[in-house]
This record gives structure tokens, C-alpha cells and sequence, in this order.
């Protein structure tokens, strides 16, 4: 269990060094300024749905603003996650904090899950909460709730998790600034790599699909991306964008099972990697 | 090379000879190409071995996010020191290192020496058998290197090993039992320190003005080495003798000045073990 | 100066916008622009077809593009095929395929052609939703190469005043919700589609007439070479709820979207929509359904997953696939008036659609309302 006094290390590192604070400040005026942007958007829809007597528009522009939101707080969370996991292992070994830990009867393998555990709560709870807050201060303005967003929760956590481990994967053996650049860049060949696959599915393009494929499956954030704005679609914007020959915005289907698994080896296999990278390193 | 329980050892070296890789090899920081090394007699990797030693790294650094008690109750946890000793155990080694006070403060307020000095409390809080000490009066100013000699010494006294790595000769003299001096990643010398330095003393005696027979009495008890005629040199006298000797010289008429026993340093051990005639060509690879 | 932007090139193609001078002479130069106009107007063009055929079985769609014979559906198909804009305003697109769906069985699929073929019915008892992935739908050949597709009478839109009236024109009666949720406007407007009445003929000849152009086919069967199917389609009730069911059609929205596009944004599709046929009939003559069915399933294009998942709905004759585009179905099957139905949507207030057969009517309802408010409007017809 000694991995658990580094997990609990970490959170209480994020809380120390002002890293929760922060995010929280932000987090609360993203969330005030959203909400007073659904608010006009309600108001405004209001006034001039009144005599058609149909609100399928606000909540369609409603939906939309949702996924938009989705994009942006998953792409900050993905950086987030780099950049807390790409400094978590080479950090301390830099500092020489590794050197005065190590020894102590401690596997290494219990730093590399400490790290990993400690990190992957903190992510979680910060998209459960910040997630939960958002929906319910959208849900109390316009009264719109997305289809599914719990699944889209635990979606992006799952991207995150995912660009963590390969943060502490890296972290085992290179700089944290090193590790951070590769991860984002990672994240956002990933991404691009799910419009391009939705591009070349329209025009028969088999070699650029394997070459998508291939990328979804080395980085697995983008199929987890699709999950998530997928569980935010509602039902008739996914049937409208199916009508469309190219509609690389809009996600028609959800990854499949056996995806979600290989993820999830992916994820145990990149915390096999860092333990073997970490416990052959010199510190 | 055996280090002895109980004794305070000091592995000595110029920079770079390798002190600090093989401390890190002992604690499986670092992962040898070939040989072995066990402490207490197990592998460095053994957990249950790790939890009875301490280790103060070279350069190092805590968490300074954490105050001192916090540092020292991380490594209580990880050392697995139980539950209702720690808070003892810490305050006995915040007053053993001299920072009772300051326990309460984040370590990023803490000076260099301060860091140090709870470098040495973390090493030592879980009541260690062996404790690595690398240069652990880096940074100290000579009280501090008083006081760490104190605590080496408490520990000792408690009958712990010390394992003490120093370039510091002056520092390792003071306290070691036994010595071990490495160059180039090799043991090159060592031993008992006593053994080291020899039993055999060189005295120095000063005279108000220069006496011819001096020399002559002198050189009966011991070679007498060339040197202003005031002074003389005798090397290699026994102890019991000097007072023979003074005696003889008062009655020959001499007038002495001071008397004084000078053994012979570590430094000089160490310098004649270290320089040979092949290192007087500098390597330049 | 810099190519034109892809939204320009799609509104002059959709909405028949007009350039400035400048762009108008780049346009005249520039290859690629020219290439990527083009591009659009046959994807637009192919959406028309795909459209026109599904929702009226166009009598000469089969060779032309002529929409004169439904003008009614040709009002609603360049909303239809306003891709980007469609994206971004589902309802009406919804309300609108809801509708065909219901009068033509077909509509809510780009794979219509397709569906007419599983849909050799007599008498359909139940639908089922067929999931079928963006990547199948556009490996699929084109049915126009089987054969031809004539109509005979061309389906017509006409106002009418009232329930009495609707039903009098249509001849069947004519049931309307007895609940509303609140905001719905509570007075529907009442139109009445005219029937219609095509034919289908596999031609041999004219598979091996195409064959140079396009993917190559299986072989037709002697048995089918000639065959016949006649699809005809009765009349059709239409309630609007909102807005006027005229505003359906295209000239006077599109002027009133372009004189204050925000204001009639909301209002180019009504908020509900109820739609009331009976049910279509197709007859083949000269090869069996499942014969039909057999051959167009071992096209190539088709995946032997869709085959297999179509053959396994069961008999063709009395159950309808509606083939949903998208990877996974998102029909679910639900409970209306003591029958199964078939329900596409969800409850964050975009819209719904709930489609159900009972009495040899077929019912349907769409709006921009959560699914469970559509369903209990569906239940309350009376």
C-alpha cells in the first residue's frame, strides 16, 4: 500500500502548491461567464420563439454550445494532464526529491501507481465536479440537459487517464518539458486523425482510414473524444449529420467495446512500460 | 571492502572518485554492470532491509511544499515507523538536529543549512541500523559541523552504523573509527584510522638559540631532519621518549622553547596514497 | 484574390445567392474553384435525387432530375441540402423527413432507393430500424442502374380548412392529438398530399448499358429482368402545428429568411408535426419479394453485416426496415396505442420523431419537443 502514500502525496502536492486554487478560480469564471451566455441565449430565444411556439432551436443551438464546450474543456484538460503527468516522475528525480524517497522501502513501481493513481483522482473528480457544476447551472438557465452526460464525463476522464499515462510513461525517462510537448502534440495528432478518418470514409480513401486507424489505436484519446461529444449529440444532430456525405464535426457513432478495451490495455501496458523504464533508471 | 557494525565508517576520495555512485549502488538508486553489495546482510534491494537504514543524499532536495514535521512524517510513513511513535520520533530528531523550532515551517523557508540539518533528521528519524551520510556538512558553518559531529557521535553511541562519505579530511579524522579511500571507483587504502596514521611521532622542538650539540642528542632518539637551527625535527620517536629527550637537551644547556607532538595527518596519508608518480602528468581525455 | 470560401460556393449553389463582380470573374478562372463548385453541385445534386426519389418514387427520377411532378417536396429538399446550415438546424430537417417518412415509409434515409426495395409490402405489421454505418451508405451502387424508375401521378399539396375537410378530401378519418404540451400552439393547420403512383422495372439491358460506368454489379437473374414493382402511395394528411404548412414551401420562407434571417430562422418548420396515410401498397409482378430482396443484397457495396442484419428482420413482405444511418440504431422501439412503434430521438428538446401502423394507417408525429412529449402526443390521437 505504500503506493498509496504517494498518491496522497501528490493530491496533497496539487493542494500546496496552489494548483487547485488556481484551476478553481478559473474554472468558477468559466463557469459564471457560460452561464451568463446560456442565459442570453435563453432570453433571446425566448423573446423570438414566442409565437412559433417551438424551442427545438434554442435547444438545438443549446446542444451545440454544449459540444462546443465539451471540445474546449477536453482540450484543456488533455494539456492539463500532460503537463501534470510529464514533470511527475522526471521532476523529482531533477530535483533529487527521488533520491531522498527512493531508498526507503518503497518498489518503485510504487511511485510510478502512486503518481498515476494520485493524478488520475485529481483529474476525475475535477471533470466530475467542474462537469456536473456546468450541466446544472445550464440545466437551472435553459432547462436543456444533454443526452447523456455522465457517459460524457467519464469519457473525457478517460482521455485524460490515457494522456497521463503516457505523461508518466515518458516522464520515467525524459524531461518534463520534453514529455509535456510530446503528449499535447500526441493528443492533437490524435484528434485531427479522427476528422481526417471521417473526411476519407467519404471519399473511399482506404489508405488514409488505415493510417487513421492505426493513430486511433497508438493514442486512443481520439476514439475517446469521439465517445464524448457522442454522448452529447442529441439523437436527431446525429441522424441530420448522417445525412451528409462529409460532416467531420459531428460524431455519428460512439467507439465500440472492444476499442474501449484495448484502451484500457493500452492504459496498463503504458504503466508496465514506465514501470520497467523507471525501475532500470539510474536517479 | 566490510564495514563493521557499530563504527562510524568514512569513505574518502577527491571528487569524482565515486563516493556517491557507490552509496547509490548500496541503496539500489543506481544498478551496478557487475558485482555485488549487501547490507545488513541482504541485497540492496530488499525492502525489509531498506526500512533499517537512512540515507542523507549529496544533493537533495524535499518537498518544500511540506513543512519539516511533514517531511519527517512522509519518510516515518514510508519507512514504516508505526503510527503512534512517529510523533515522538520526530520530535526527538527536530531536537537531535537542532530545528525544534522551526518543525512547524514550510521547507521552502528553510536556509541551506537548515535543509541540510533536516536532511540529516530525515536519515535518521526511523531509528536506523546503517545511516548513509553523503557530505553531510556541506553547507554547514563550523558550528554546524560541530554539531553534526555531535550527532554522529549520539548516533554511534546508540550503536548504529555510520556509513560517511567526506572529501572533508579534517571532519573525517575527528570522528571516524575506520577509513576506506577510493580513487577512480577503487578502494586504494584504508583501515583502522589509528593503524592508518601510525603509531610512530614526529616531535618538534624549538630552541631560543641555536645549540651545536642539539642535533647530536637528538639524532640518538630518532632521525633528525634537516631545518633551521632553532628548530629541530625529530621523526620517528616514541611517545615515552620525548621526555628523555627534553631532559637531555636541558641538561646539554639548551634552551627550549616549545615542545611540540605532531602526528601524522590524514592528509598526508591521503596525499601519498593518491599521487603517484604517474599522476603528475595530468590526464586531458 | 483568395478562393471563394466553401460557404459561398454552397449558397449560390443552395440558395441560388448571387456573386459580386470579383468573385464572379475568379470563379470564371479559377480551376479550383471551378472543381470545388463542382463538387458541390453534384453532391447537392446527388442529395436531390436521393431525396426526391425517397419521399414521392419519382416517375422520371430514375433519368432526370426533373422535380416538376413533386413540387411539394422539391420546396423542402434545397433546405434540405443546405449541408452546413442543415447541421445547425435539425428540426426542420427532421420535421420535414419525419413527414415523408410517415406518407412514404422511405424518407428518413439516404439509402431511400434501398428501402424501397425491403419495403415490397402489402401490408406492413411493425418497423425496424436498421442501423447502417455513413461508410456502407456510400459504398453502395446506385439503384437507377437496376432499371427505371416512372411515375405516373405525381403527388400534390393542398391546404385545406379543417379536420372535416381533410377528411373528406383524403377519405379516411382523420385523428388528431387531444394533448399538447404547454407552448404548442394549439390550432393545426390541415394539409392533404394527393397519392401518387410509380413504377419501378429492373432492365437488364440497361444494368449492362451502365456497366462500363461504375463499380460492377452481380448479375441479374432472369427471373427479374422485367420485373415490375408498383409502389403507389394514397393520400396523406398533414397537421401543422405553429405555423401554416405553406410556409413549407420554399419561395416564401426563403424571402422572408433573407429579408430578417433571425426572425424566421425559428419558424421555417412548424414546432409539431402530424402526419396520417394509409399505408403504401407494392406489388411486384414477375419476380417474388424475396427474390428481389436476395439479388439487391448481394450487390457489392453490400456488406454481408447488413445482409445478414436485413435477412434476419424477417419476412420483407410484412415488416418494414427503416435503414438509420448511423452506426449504431438509435431507434428504439416503443409502445403507442397498444402497437410497436418505431421512436428516433431523445429528450433534450430537439426534436423526435414517433412513426406506428395500426388499422392499415400509418402515423406520424415530429416536432421539436422532447421524445416523451411526442410519444404522450402520439398516445392522445383520437
Amino acid at each position: 500500500m505504500q503506493f498509496l502514500i504517494i498518491a496522497r502525496l501528490t493530491l496533497l502536492e496539487l493542494v500546496r502548491r496552489r494548483v487547485v486554487a488556481a484551476v478553481g478560480v478559473l474554472t468558477a469564471i468559466c463557469i459564471g461567464l457560460t452561464g451568463w451566455a446560456f442565459f442570453k441565449l435563453h432570453q433571446f430565444s425566448l423573446a423570438h420563439a414566442a409565437s412559433s411556439g417551438g424551442r427545438g432551436e434554442e435547444a438545438m443551438a443549446n446542444a451545440v454550445q454544449v459540444i462546443l464546450l465539451a471540445h474546449m474543456f477536453g482540450m484543456v484538460l488533455a494539456v492539463g494532464a500532460a503537463f501534470l503527468a510529464a514533470p511527475s516522475i522526471a521532476g523529482d528525480v531533477e530535483s533529487g526529491i527521488a533520491l531522498a524517497i527512493l531508498p526507503r522501502p518503497l518498489r518503485r513501481r510504487d511511485v510510478v501507481m502512486g503518481r498515476f493513481f494520485g493524478l488520475a483522482v485529481a483529474l476525475c473528480a475535477y471533470v466530475f465536479i467542474t462537469g456536473a457544476l456546468e450541466f446544472t447551472v445550464i440545466h437551472s438557465i435553459t432547462g436543456y440537459a444533454p443526452p447523456h452526460p455522465a457517459a460524457a464525463l467519464a469519457y473525457i476522464c478517460s482521455g485524460a487517464v490515457v494522456l497521463l499515462a503516457l505523461g508518466i510513461a515518458g516522464s520515467t525517462r525524459f524531461s518534463p518539458i520534453a514529455v509535456g510537448i510530446v503528449c499535447v502534440a500526441l493528443y492533437g495528432v490524435a484528434w485531427i486523425a479522427q476528422v481526417a478518418d471521417a473526411v476519407a470514409t467519404a471519399y473511399h480513401n482506404g489508405a488514409i482510414r488505415t493510417a487513421c486507424t492505426v493513430i486511433s489505436l497508438i493514442v486512443p484519446t481520439g476514439g475517446l473524444w469521439r465517445g464524448a461529444i457522442f454522448s452529447l449529440e442529441p439523437t436527431l444532430m446525429v441522424a441530420a449529420s448522417a445525412q451528409l456525405t462529409v460532416d467531420p464535426i459531428t460524431v455519428t457513432s460512439p467507439p465500440t467495446t472492444a476499442y474501449l478495451l484495448w484502451t484500457a490495455l493500452w492504459v496498463a501496458g503504458m504503466l508496465i512500460a514506465s514501470i520497467a523504464s523507471f525501475e532500470r533508471r539510474d536517479v | 571492502m566490510t564495514v563493521p557494525r557499530g563504527e562510524i565508517f568514512g569513505f574518502l576520495g577527491p571528487n569524482g572518485a565515486g563516493k556517491t555512485t557507490a552509496i547509490k549502488l548500496f541503496l539500489g538508486l543506481a544498478h551496478p554492470t557487475s558485482g555485488q553489495a549487501r547490507i545488513l546482510g541482504a541485497p540492496p534491494s530488499d525492502l525489509e532491509m531498506r526500512r533499517r537504514i537512512g540515507y542523507l543524499p549529496e544533493l537533495f532536495r524535499f518537498q518544500d511544499w511540506l513543512s519539516a514535521r511533514e517531511v519527517l512524517e512522509l519518510h516515518c510513513a514510508l519507512a514504516g515507523v508505526a503510527r503512534a511513535q512517529r510523533r515522538s520520533a520526530i520530535d526527538d530528531v527536530l531536537e537531535l538536529v537542532g530545528l525544534r523550532d522551526r518543525g512547524q515551517d514550510r521547507v521552502a523557508s528553510y536556509s541551506k543549512g537548515m535543509q541540510q540539518r533536516l536532511g540529516l533528521g530525515v536519515a535518521l528519524v526511523a531509528q536506523p541500523e546503517v545511516a548513509f551520510l553523503d557530505e553531510p556538512t556541506s553547507a554547514l558553518d563550523p558550528l554546524g559541523r560541530r554539531d553534526v559531529r555531535d550527532v554522529l557521535r549520539a548516533v554511534k553511541a546508540r550503536g548504529a552504523t555510520v556509513f560517511l562519505n567526506s572529501h572533508l579530511l579534517s571532519e573525517v579524522e575527528q570522528v571516524c573509527d575506520r577509513v576506506a579511500i577510493v580513487d577512480k571507483g577503487r578502494v586504494v587504502g584504508g583501515g583502522d584510522l589509528a593503524d592508518l596514521l601510525g603509531r610512530s611521532t614526529k616531535v618538534k622542538i624549538r630552541l631560543s638559540e641555536a645549540s651545536p650539540n642539539a642535533g647530536e642528542i637528538a639524532a640518538r632518539f630518532g632521525r633528525v631532519e634537516p631545518g633551521i637551527a632553532e628548530t629541530l625535527l625529530v621523526d620517528g620517536i616514541a611517545d615515552s621518549k620525548i621526555p628523555d629527550l627534553v631532559r637531555e637537551l636541558v641538561a646539554a644547556g639548551a634552551r627550549i622553547v616549545s615542545v611540540s607532538s605532531e602526528m601524522a595527518t590524514l592528509e598526508e596519508r591521503f596525499l601519498h596514497l593518491l599521487v603517484k608518480p604517474d599522476d603528475a602528468i595530468p590526464d586531458h581525455r | 484574390m483568395d478562393h471563394l470560401a466553401d460557404g459561398t460556393l454552397r449558397r449560390l449553389v443552395d440558395d441560388g445567392e448571387t456573386l459580386d463582380d470579383i468573385q464572379a470573374s475568379h470563379l470564371a478562372s479559377c480551376a479550383i474553384c471551378r472543381s470545388k463548385m463542382a463538387a458541390i453541385v453534384d453532391d447537392a445534386g446527388r442529395t436531390h435525387d436521393v431525396f426526391l426519389r425517397a419521399l414521392t418514387a419519382d416517375a422520371s427520377g430514375a433519368d432526370s432530375d426533373d422535380a416538376d411532378s413533386s413540387s411539394a417536396w422539391r420546396s423542402i429538399s434545397p433546405r434540405l441540402m443546405r449541408r452546413r446550415s442543415v447541421l445547425l438546424s435539425g428540426p426542420w430537417l427532421i420535421a420535414a423527413t419525419a413527414a415523408a417518412a410517415a406518407v412514404c415509409l422511405l424518407a428518413f434515409t439516404p439509402v431511400g432507393t434501398y428501402a424501397q426495395n425491403f419495403l415490397t409490402i402489402f401490408e406492413p405489421e411493425q418497423f425496424v430500424a436498421l442501423p447502417v454505418s455513413r461508410s456502407e451508405i456510400v459504398s453502395l451502387p446506385d439503384l437507377t442502374r437496376f432499371g427505371t424508375m416512372t411515375q405516373r401521378v405525381a403527388p400534390q399539396v393542398r391546404d385545406v380548412s379543417g379536420q372535416a375537410a381533410a377528411a373528406a378530401l383524403a377519405g379516411f378519418p382523420v385523428e388528431v392529438p387531444t394533448w399538447l404540451p404547454t407552448g404548442t400552439p394549439a390550432v393545426a393547420r390541415y394539409a392533404v398530399t394527393s397519392g401518387s403512383d410509380s413504377t419501378f422495372t429492373f432492365s437488364a439491358r440497361k444494368m449492362s448499358a451502365m456497366a462500363p460506368h461504375g463499380r460492377p454489379l452481380a448479375t441479374m437473374p432472369r427471373a427479374l429482368d422485367g420485373a415490375m414493382l408498383e409502389l403507389r402511395t394514397r393520400p396523406a394528411v398533414i397537421l401543422a402545428y405553429g405555423e401554416p404548412v405553406s410556409s413549407l414551401r420554399g419561395s416564401e420562407s426563403s424571402s422572408r429568411r433573407n429579408a430578417n434571417d433571425d426572425e424566421s430562422r425559428g419558424r421555417d418548420f412548424p414546432p409539431l408535426v402530424v402526419v396520417q396515410a394509409p399505408v403504401p401498397s407494392v406489388r411486384s409482378t414477375g419476380a417474388t419479394v424475396a427474390e428481389i430482396e436476395e439479388y439487391l443484397l448481394h450487390q457489392p457495396g453490400v456488406s454481408p453485416a447488413l445482409a445478414a442484419q436485413i435477412r434476419a428482420i424477417g419476412d420483407p413482405a410484412t415488416t418494414v426496415p427503416i435503414p438509420i444511418p448511423i452506426d449504431r440504431a438509435f431507434g428504439q422501439r416503443v409502445r403507442v396505442q397498444g402497437v410497436d412503434g418505431l421512436g428516433i430521438g431523445d429528450d433534450t428538446g430537439v426534436g423526435g420523431i414517433v412513426i406506428w401502423q395500426r388499422n392499415g394507417m400509418i402515423y406520424g408525429v415530429a416536432g421539436q419537443l422532447r421524445q416523451r412529449d411526442i410519444l404522450a402526443i402520439a398516445e392522445s390521437m383520437r
